[in-house]
């Protein structure tokens, strides 16, 4: 016998549990990755996630991101949730210091960790970087809903006002 | 013998995360469950419950929805994960 228990309007929604053995802290609404192959030997728990510069060689494709934190993930042997799926509340936005608009309606790409280059440390996305600088990969598996402009992408990133509004989530 | 006082308690949705899930394994838990549990379903994924059993409802009237079932306890601990 079935019956209905819980129904909201939003429930399109999915999450995945991962590990954060990073060395830092994966905040929420930051963009979160899986290592791939450059990286693999860092990678020392199960369904380990973290951020692009932990996970993505140099100069490799960002696209191994699974979704944004949904929540502070400490380092060690916590685990936390990642939202793999659906409309998100919030984004970290990549500091780039041009005068760059991202229109709702445009997927947004993290950068590629490069040592010495000017894309190293950034965490967040962007529309633009990737595609000229990495090899031509494009864009990755969110998608702005909202108007990210001058403001948050010359923001420091983790301020207040580096992260963008209403993203929609398409890692699944 | 704490988890006889806490087997009735309540559940506070907002500190568990607002959302009931279902695992694509097919476990019920709340979203922000305990870190046993989590650990158990890394990498699972788990989306809003919809539909759920009366037997589940009565897990979840009883506070048992987010503790593991003796045979996750023991899978976990054969498979060497969280005690």
């Amino acid at each position: 016998m079935w019956m209905q228990t819980v129904n909201r309007s939003d429930t399109e929604r999915a999450w995945v549990a991962v590990t954060n053995h990073t060395g830092h802290t994966l905040t929420t609404h930051w963009p979160i990755y899986k290592y791939n192959t450059a990286k693999n030997a860092s990678s020392v728990g199960t369904n380990e996630g973290g951020l692009i510069a932990d996970c993505v060689g140099a100069k490799t494709a960002p696209g191994a991101m699974i979704g944004l934190s949904f929540e502070d993930i400490p380092n060690g042997a916590e685990t936390g949730i990642v939202q793999v799926y659906g409309y998100h509340e919030s984004v970290l936005v990549c500091k780039l210091d041009t005068n760059t608009t991202v229109r709702p309606g445009v997927g947004l790409v993290g950068f590629a960790s490069v040592a010495a280059d000017a894309a190293a440390a950034k965490s967040g996305l962007t529309s633009i970087g990737n595609i000229t600088a990495n090899d031509g990969y494009g864009f990755g598996v969110v998608t702005a809903l909202d108007t990210i402009g001058l403001a948050h992408h010359n923001a420091t990133q983790g301020a207040a006002a580096s992260y963008g509004d209403h993203v929609f989530i398409r890692g699944l | 013998m704490n988890w006889i006082y806490n087997i009735l308690k309540p559940v506070d949705p907002s500190e568990v995360g607002d959302y009931l899930v279902r695992c694509d394994c097919g476990r019920v838990y709340w979203l922000k469950a305990s870190d046993k549990i989590k650990k158990h379903h890394l990498g699972h994924v788990m989306k809003p419950l919809e539909q759920g059993s009366v037997f589940e409802f009565l897990q979840l009237k009883l506070g048992l929805i987010n503790r593991r079932t003796f045979g996750e306890w023991l899978r976990d601990k054969m498979e060497g994960r969280a005690e």
